[in-house]
């Protein structure tokens, strides 16, 4: 009998661990948006067909051209540096991507993908540092930093030949043409100049130098690929109107001199079938057009547009002018430029950052992070790429159902007076009447079916639903906007605020007073107080007494005593109290500040230092940090054990845990402090360890636990994660804490550390942990991984007591506890992301729903992902699959049972005790 | 009032009054009292029933059976309970409901289980009897009290308590600046 309750309750314990997504939820619980990143100019490609971007974020994008789409991406994170890559076309469906990769920048990479399908035409490594130039004419022509300039075959990626610039001269740009290869160089005594390689045999053509002038400052060289119409522009220091301009392909290089109509604070160099075109960003941030036709060996200005507050782009012999409210379209003739076109349209109210044209379209950059496709017929699409660049993101939460509309009246007749009170309810209740019709449809429906979805929130209201699945995640961008997500409607955008500091950069979002209201933080010392619910700016102001060259450097909000505390820390280690109060008492802080944690005490509104916690030598560098975060819960003091008897927690909310890695040994070492004292509660070394120490060591801090992963080259090679559980006691039932006040500073015992490591199968990029209502749910490990998915580990998994080498006892069962197996987390089933590709994430923030079972989970980096789960099951929710009906017939069945079974029975009782029936 | 005088011969069921119907009513035809008579007088003493300090000892006897039957149960409850197993299943836990249900309407019953062997004078013998009857079921109650602490739940240990403990008060507030 003992056996089979046993066998009954591991059935229940491994059940809960095997806990899968079910497919009738994927996609309706959970939502993903993909983003690709800051794009810049240089490297985008439009054409008709696609536009392909490479973005700041190092994702390679082919974008529909019709809806702004993505038809595929390549997150080349390990594999290309956006500064130093060039996108260049190859032919009219291969695009060339050349970059210097993030691990070692003398090693470039260069591929050649397939516009329409996203796939790998070939691809290469070359040695010789960062690509500086790329230039196609019929084969791929590359100069690398080095001063090594390389031929490509188009189509296979072999190399045809290699040259290498003599000693001396710095590597500028090269322009490929048929006949010959400009190699634009800098030598020191000479000046800028250029060497001519031939394109068959990979010489030199002449030893010659042709030296194109002494002072060159910045050059920029402007490619037409082949047309033997390279341009190569470059500035004179101390010139600042002058624009020098020379053809590369003219043996004469006669130089022409450009000189702006008003001073510029860019410009851009175009040439065209007749001449040249010079876009120029004034000083003022009008733009304009120079147009200059070479004839005769002369460049000739035939025609200039007026400096207006727009953004000017030539694509294809055509010139784009972009203003506030149209689009013009000017044709490029040698007698200038004449408007053909001009639409009306509304564009984003942000200022414009830049504008890049084929033929036919304009893909435009706002400074607020919003992309737009614009044709001459107005904007084809836009797409919101300032998400894919957070700084801070939290959940709000929403007004529940009638709360705004009632408070307000139930305290009006709470204080009114009796027969006025009464009046008012009256009323009161008459007029929801109007809602009853309503209500009582959605109760049916959501009655018959079960399903608390079935009356949907509108999108544009800021009441949550049944369970609290719906709230607003406010994410604050680099950009310095705000955006508000709709979690129940895939992720909408609720409200978005631009530019909400004024210029000022955005450095952290906390919760204000009250639920609704957040503040924004800014590095000068602007602080926004808005309204969560709407993006209404509601205050604005600097803080008072701020330090003079300070920047705030986080912001901190706290309880004590019952009160919220919200302030901001700044560089120089000054405290500003953002709503108005601030503590009475002493309040200790603690910081890492250069590869130490420094302990802080604020009293009598000063921030004095107080003690240093320093790592053992100083080869040992601080990767990452955690704390516990102080909403999370405690139900039990305790944990139980197989013989009832308990284990106490070390349940000290000031523990911070600390990994640093060895840069001499690439060991890691983890140290647990106590962050009010800087007492060492216990360091773990790990010195057999090789530790990748630019990823460092992923770090959470749960309840009386820390779980840790790092990735080890040694041993066995993989993602190595360590669980420690902290109690207070090794001895059971011993509890020293009982009955006392816990104060960091008495030399309370150290806690007994019991750890467990396991291996994982993938790499860990980030770690979290859920956070139910009340505590009372199991609590899950939430891992993001680097092959884009998200996975979660539930805490009872990674178990320090979990009996090794042998099969648990049956107190170690009824405790829960399996067998250690050193894999942990081989399951496809933890993966909680599906099919969505959840790429770059960085950071996992989650806050529990109204249900006690219910977690939901937002995940941010570059891809935004939301999902709710369930750590402990469902147990407080009906599935979906319960069947209602049936249970309501089945009841109404044995009503009617009773209706007319139960006056027989009396009758017959009756008739027994007349004796009338036998 | 004079008790009835078929009250008397009901509940009184002495010699004398044995003795007083015989003389009020005839024998049944073909009955000889001499046979009864002659019997007796073989024995050399008068067979009326016990004495009535006789009736008493068997009275006192017989409550000290019923007083004493719990303890031929005891060990087969115990036996039985220590053969069921610890485990919470539907057999052990209605054994081990008797054990407590069964004791306790014994010791309700215990005045109208002894009533019968009840007189003013054996009052402190049956008391005696009654004390034991009921330090019996105690007994049987223990063996259940046994039976719950083998199945777990008799709040003995300190996991049972650990609910009512609370997290230690913290006396500083510390707040980590990330």
């Amino acid at each position: 009998m003992n056996v089979r309750a046993l066998s009954l309750f591991l059935i229940l314990v491994t059940a809960s661990l095997v806990r899968a997504l079910f497919a009738d939820e994927a996609f309706v619980v959970d939502w993903h948006r993909a983003s690709i990143g800051s794009i810049d100019p240089s490297r985008a490609l439009l054409s008709p067909n696609s536009v392909t971007v490479f973005s700041d974020s190092s994702v390679l994008a082919s974008l529909d051209p019709v809806n702004g789409t993505i038809r595929w991406r390549h997150w080349l994170d390990e594999s290309a540096v956006p500064r130093h890559s060039h996108l260049i076309r190859l032919d009219s469906s291969v695009l060339l991507l050349a970059a210097a990769t993030p691990a070692d920048a003398s090693i470039t990479h260069i591929a050649a993908w397939i516009e329409d399908s996203g796939y790998l035409l070939w691809e290469a490594y070359l040695s010789g540092g960062a690509p500086v130039g790329v230039s196609v004419a019929g084969d791929v022509y590359i100069l690398l930093s080095g001063g090594k300039v390389q031929r490509f075959s188009r189509t296979t990626g072999l190399e045809v030949w290699e040259y290498s610039l003599p000693e001396g001269y710095s590597a500028v740009d090269l322009a490929a043409s048929k006949h010959g290869v400009s190699v634009i160089a800098r030598k020191q005594d000479k000046g800028l100049g250029y060497f001519i390689v031939g394109a068959e045999s990979g010489e030199l053509a002449s030893d010659i130098f042709v030296v194109i002038d002494k002072n060159a400052a910045a050059v920029s060289v402007s490619k037409t690929g082949g047309h033997d119409s390279d341009l190569i522009s470059w500035t004179l220091p101390g010139e600042g109107s002058t624009i020098k301009v020379a053809n590369l392909s003219d043996p004469a290089m006669s130089v022409f001199t450009i000189t702006s109509k008003a001073p510029y604070a860019s410009f851009s160099l175009t040439s065209t079938s007749t001449g040249v075109v010079v876009t120029f960003t004034g000083l003022d941030g009008k733009s304009w057009a120079e147009l200059y036709s070479i004839s005769g060996g002369k460049l000739m200005l035939v025609g200039v547009t007026s400096p207006t507050e727009s953004a000017v782009s030539v694509g294809a012999g055509k010139l784009f002018e972009l203003s506030k409210g149209s689009i013009s379209r000017f044709a490029l003739g040698s007698d200038g430029a004449k408007v053909e076109s001009r639409t009306e349209v509304a564009l984003p109210s942000s200022p414009i950052e830049f504008v890049t044209c084929s033929s036919s379209a304009c893909l435009v950059g706002f400074k607020n992070g919003e992309y737009i496709l614009a044709t001459i017929t107005g904007v084809t699409w836009t797409r919101d790429e300032s998400i894919a660049d957070v700084v801070s993101a939290l959940f709000v939460e929403l007004e529940e159902e009638g709360e705004s509309s009632s408070l307000g009246q139930v305290l009006f007749e709470e204080n009114a007076a009796p027969l006025q009170a009464y009046i008012h309810r009256v009323k009161r209740h008459w007029n929801s009447l109007a809602g009853l019709p309503q209500y009582i449809i959605g109760f049916f429906q959501r009655f018959m079916s079960g399903d608390y979805d079935a009356v949907p929130v509108e999108p544009n209201s800021t009441v949550t639903d049944t369970f609290g699945f719906r709230k607003f995640i406010v994410l604050a961008t680099t950009k310095g906007g705000l955006r508000a997500l709709d979690t129940a409607h895939s992720g909408a955008f609720a409200w978005k605020v631009d530019d909400v500091l004024e210029s000022d950069v955005v450095v952290g979002i906390v919760h204000g007073d009250a639920k609704d209201k957040l503040y924004v933080v800014g590095k000068f010392g602007t602080v926004a107080y808005i309204n969560a619910l709407t993006g209404n700016i509601l205050a604005i102001s600097k803080i008072a007494k701020f330090g003079l060259g300070d920047k705030v450097d986080s912001v901190v909000t706290f309880v004590d005593d019952g009160v919220q505390y919200i302030a901001a820390w700044t560089a120089h280690g000054q405290l500003h109290f953002l709503n108005g109060s601030s503590p009475a008492k002493s309040v200790y802080f603690s910081k890492v500040i250069d590869n130490a944690v420094v302990g802080y005490i604020y009293k009598e509104d000063r921030v004095i230092p107080t003690w240093r916690f320093t790592l053992p030598t100083s080869s040992y560098k601080i990767t990452s940090f955690a704390s516990r975060d102080p909403d999370d819960k405690t139900v039990s003091v305790g944990r139980v054990l197989g013989d009832r008897s308990v284990l106490y927690k070390y349940l000290n909310p000031h523990i911070l845990a600390v990994a640093a890695v060895n840069e001499d040994t690439k060991s890691a070492a983890i140290f647990l402090i106590d962050d009010v004292s800087g007492r060492l509660l216990y360091s773990s070394f790990h010195d057999d360890e090789v530790v990748d120490a630019a990823v460092g060591v992923k770090l959470v801090v749960g309840e009386h636990w820390v779980v840790y992963s790092y990735w080890s080259e040694l041993a066995t090679r993989g993602e190595k994660l360590v669980v420690l559980d902290l109690y207070e006691s090794d001895i059971r039932n011993e509890r020293w804490s009982k009955g006392q006040n816990f104060s960091s500073f008495t030399e309370t015992p150290l806690p007994f550390v019991q750890g467990q490591a396991y291996l994982f199968p993938e790499h860990i990029t980030s770690l979290a942990v859920s956070r139910s209502r009340f505590g009372i749910t199991n609590r899950d490990i939430i891992a993001t991984l680097d092959t884009a998915q998200i996975a979660v580990l539930p805490k009872r998994l990674l178990d320090a007591r979990r009996p090794i080498n042998r099969d648990p006892t049956n107190e170690e069962k009824e405790e829960g506890l399996v067998k250690y197996d050193a894999l942990v987390g081989d399951d496809k089933r933890f993966i909680i992301s599906h099919v969505f590709n959840v790429v770059g994430t960085k950071k996992t923030i989650c806050t529990p729903a109204y249900l006690e079972s219910t977690v939901l989970v937002f995940a941010y980096g570059l891809d935004l992902f939301f999902t709710r789960i369930t750590p402990s099951q469902p147990f407080d929710l009906l599935s979906k699959s319960f069947n209602k009906g049936q249970l309501l017939l089945t009841i109404f069945a044995l009503m009617v049972g009773v209706r007319f079974t139960g006056p027989m029975v009396r009758r017959k009782q009756l008739n027994i005790r007349w004796g009338t029936q036998k | 009032m004079a008790t009835p005088q078929w009250l008397t011969s009901y509940t009184e069921l002495t010699s004398t009054v044995v003795k007083k119907s015989m003389a009020l009513y005839p024998d049944p035809p073909s009955f000889n009292k001499e046979i009864i008579l002659n019997t007796k007088a073989k024995h050399g003493k008068e067979i009326l029933g016990p004495t009535p300090e006789e009736r008493d000892t068997l009275k006192v006897k017989k409550a000290w059976e019923i007083a004493l039957s719990p303890s031929k149960s005891l060990p087969m409850n115990a036996i039985m309970s220590y053969f069921s197993g610890s485990s919470l299943q539907i057999f052990s836990l209605t054994m081990t409901f008797m054990l407590f249900s069964n004791p306790v309407k014994a010791i309700a019953n215990v005045g109208p289980t002894f009533a019968r062997y009840q007189s003013d004078s054996t009052f402190s013998r049956i008391l005696q009897a009654k004390l034991v009857f009921i330090a019996l079921q105690l007994a049987t109650i223990a063996v259940g009290v046994w039976k719950m602490g083998s199945m777990g739940v008799l709040p003995t240990k300190r996991s049972d308590w650990l609910a009512w403990e609370t997290e230690t008060p913290v006396l500083e507030t510390g707040v980590f600046v990330s």
